[in-house]
């Protein structure tokens, strides 16, 4: 399944959002893809999320699939939604 | 002019040699291509490369002496990520696979090739983040050298400048024998690397602060490790100079080892054997090198204290074993691990003194299986090499802990066939309280070893490693020779005495104990030489009157005058030979 978001954090995709996110895709048997135009990348890596370099603004494409999606792609999102903690 | 800087002198010798620089973060890659059937083992090296960088990192992250701050947590955790990411070592190894290269190179392409990816990046964060990958970048290179020891060379005549070298690393780097010298920023006498550099008679200076930074890449370097002291950009004037003091060294170790030949017989034909104290099992070599007639004592606390776990009872007894290796000696003694809660790793109970804690044989004692397995491994050891080992029993302060070890030893024994002239049991005499009970103490054992260090400590109850305390521990102390002189009194005639720690190299204490009428003693390995050429020079009479006389006397100073009197009217090259009191 796929679903499109604006980033909200101010950081962006940084390290610490970038760590999160994979350590939080790395839990799920489903593949997570993230897209920014044209780029495609493996959530589960963090090179993949750092070479995507999306900041606060930017509209990606969250893409799970295998068997628990529904519940990965809820995962991610909701980490997504609490601005990766960053404002607390 | 000559830059100069001083230090702790931790092994002593005098070398000239050009710098190599260990310095992490300025790894060289090498380049080799590798056949087809080296792709497995090579793709494998990068495995543990990666696997070993992060268990450092995790280490470091759960190292409680560091306090972190979250942010610095973080860190280490995205360190963690970039090492686990299937992305970069998938890279890597299928470059070393479809290149047929090493992965060195390998990882140094990757690298080159995500840095121009993140190029297009504008985000200057992001751009930082490049750091880490170089950071990761080297600690793999790091630990793939490590795993690849044949790509290293170390040319001859090679000073090691490093800001703190681990023992493994000091092993791996002095192996060839090309490195003749060794100075670090860190460290002091007592860190496992300052043994290892003494068993392997490499000068070394440590805790010169800044050396590995100050100092270029294949700079010319004079180490003098008798003073403490490291030279370079030296003139030519100073130059000259620096190797005239280095013909005197020479001359002056030329000697030495005409004196290492000796024997241990005094004027008058009193006969002291003359031993070494060692910590590493290979340091045999070295002692036998500069003319002891035996090892007094092997403290094992480095084989227990240098890994994670304890050595298995297979593992002491290989390490036994090389103390007999090339027949070099027919007889050592071995001390029973004398380690406290202090020392050992995870453990939950912290004493709050552990000087005077659960150390030595009573911690033997309490942990009876880890005393048995060193027995186990040091009978292993008599049984298949016929040779003799004395069992020394450290940190006893009453006679239950003597009978309770000795039915312990007994009771091991018996699954051994072992001859019963090749083992014999001695007790350390360290604490006042075995002093006061050494007449009964002598008759239990073959053999009594007064560890003069710890025994200093506890009589004057001031701790050795506080410096405020130095004008307070000195062995010249009266209450030091009183103690002394209690022992020679109160034990059984011929009991075998023999004197170990700092004392026993000093020349000035040599009076002391050959008045005693001790069998033996046992020193650092580079004191042999000095301390035979000494006792050479006196007799038993002189020393009898001299410490009769100090006897009477009430300060340290007065007792060390008139032992230094006694040495400096007999000794015959007294002065040379204290220049170089190390």
């Amino acid at each position: 399944m796929k679903k499109k978001i604006r980033i909200s954090n101010r950081l962006g995709l940084h390290a610490r959002a970038s760590s999160k996110l994979v350590r939080l895709a790395n839990n799920f048997k489903s593949d997570v893809n993230i897209s920014k135009g044209e780029l495609a990348i493996n959530a589960k890596s963090i090179l993949g999320i750092l070479s995507l370099a999306a900041s606060l603004g930017v509209e990606i494409e969250i893409e799970t699939k295998g068997d628990d999606e529904e519940f990965a792609m809820r995962e991610v999102i909701s980490l997504f939604d609490s601005k990766f903690g960053e404002e607390s | 002019m000559s830059i100069e800087k001083n230090g702790i002198a931790i092994s002593p010798g005098f070398s000239v040699g050009n710098a190599l620089l260990i310095n992490q973060a300025k790894t060289v890659v090498e380049k080799r291509k590798i056949k087809t059937n080296e792709i497995v083992m090579e793709v494998n090296r990068f495995q543990a490369a990666v696997e070993e960088s992060k268990n450092e990192i995790s280490k470091m992250k759960q190292n409680k002496n560091n306090e972190y701050k979250i942010e610095h947590i973080e860190i280490l955790d995205f360190n963690i990520l970039i090492l686990e990411d299937e992305i970069l070592a998938g890279e890597v190894v299928d470059t070393i696979t479809k290149k047929q290269i090493n992965a060195e190179w390998a990882l140094n392409k990757v690298l080159t090739n995500k840095s121009k990816e993140f190029a297009f990046v504008k985000d200057l964060y992001m751009q930082e983040r490049l750091a880490d990958f170089y950071y990761i970048a080297e600690r793999i290179t790091k630990n793939l050298r490590g795993l690849n020891e044949n790509l290293f060379e170390i040319k001859s005549n090679t000073i090691l400048v490093a800001h703190d070298l681990s023992p493994i690393d000091a092993l791996k780097y002095c192996r060839n024998g090309n490195v003749n010298g060794i100075v670090t920023d860190l460290g002091g006498t007592t860190s496992h690397t300052a043994i290892i550099a003494r068993s392997l008679g490499i000068p070394t200076i440590m805790s010169l602060l800044n050396i590995s930074t100050s100092i270029e890449p294949g700079q010319r370097i004079y180490v003098d490790g008798y003073k403490g002291r490291v030279k370079w950009k030296v003139n030519k004037s100073e130059k000259d100079e620096l190797n005239t003091l280095q013909t005197k060294y020479t001359s002056f170790q030329k000697n030495l080892f005409e004196f290492s030949k000796l024997s241990g017989e005094t004027k008058d034909k009193k006969i002291i054997s003359i031993k070494a104290n060692i910590e590493i099992s290979s340091e045999v070599k070295m002692a036998q090198k500069y003319g002891a007639e035996g090892i007094g004592m092997y403290r094992t606390e480095f084989l227990f204290t240098s890994k994670e776990q304890f050595p298995s009872l297979d593992e002491q007894y290989e390490d036994y074993k090389e103390l007999f290796k090339e027949n070099l000696f027919n007889e050592v003694t071995i001390r029973t691990l004398d380690i406290g809660g202090d020392k050992i790793q995870d453990y939950s109970h912290l004493e709050n003194n552990p000087a005077l804690g659960l150390r030595g044989i009573r911690y033997s004692l309490v942990n009876i299986d880890i005393f048995k397995t060193q027995l186990n491994a040091i009978f292993k050891v008599i049984e298949s090499e016929k040779k003799k080992i004395r069992i020394l029993l450290p940190m006893i302060s009453n006679i239950d802990e003597i009978d309770k070890s000795l039915f312990i030893i007994d009771e091991v024994r018996k699954n051994y066939s072992i001859d019963s002239n090749l083992l014999s049991v001695g007790v350390v005499i360290e604490t006042p309280s075995a002093v006061l009970l050494v007449e009964e103490i002598s008759k239990k054992v073959n053999f009594i070893s007064v560890g003069t260090n710890d025994l200093i400590q506890y009589t004057l109850a001031a701790d050795r490693t506080n410096e405020t305390l130095e004008n307070i521990i000195s062995h010249y102390q009266p209450s030091v020779v009183r103690m002394l002189n209690l022992i020679s009194d109160k034990v059984p005639a011929n009991t075998y005495i023999s004197i170990c720690g700092e004392m026993a190299n000093d020349i000035n204490c040599l009076p002391l104990f050959i008045a005693m009428g001790v069998r033996e003693l046992s020193m650092n390995y580079y004191s042999i030489p000095r301390i035979k050429s000494a006792i050479h020079d006196l007799s038993f009479n002189d020393c009898v009157d001299t410490v009769k006389h100090c006897l009477n006397l009430t300060s340290h100073e007065e007792i060390k005058n008139e032992l230094s009197q006694l040495i400096r009217n007999k000794m015959k090259g007294y002065d040379s030979i204290m220049d170089y009191q190390v």
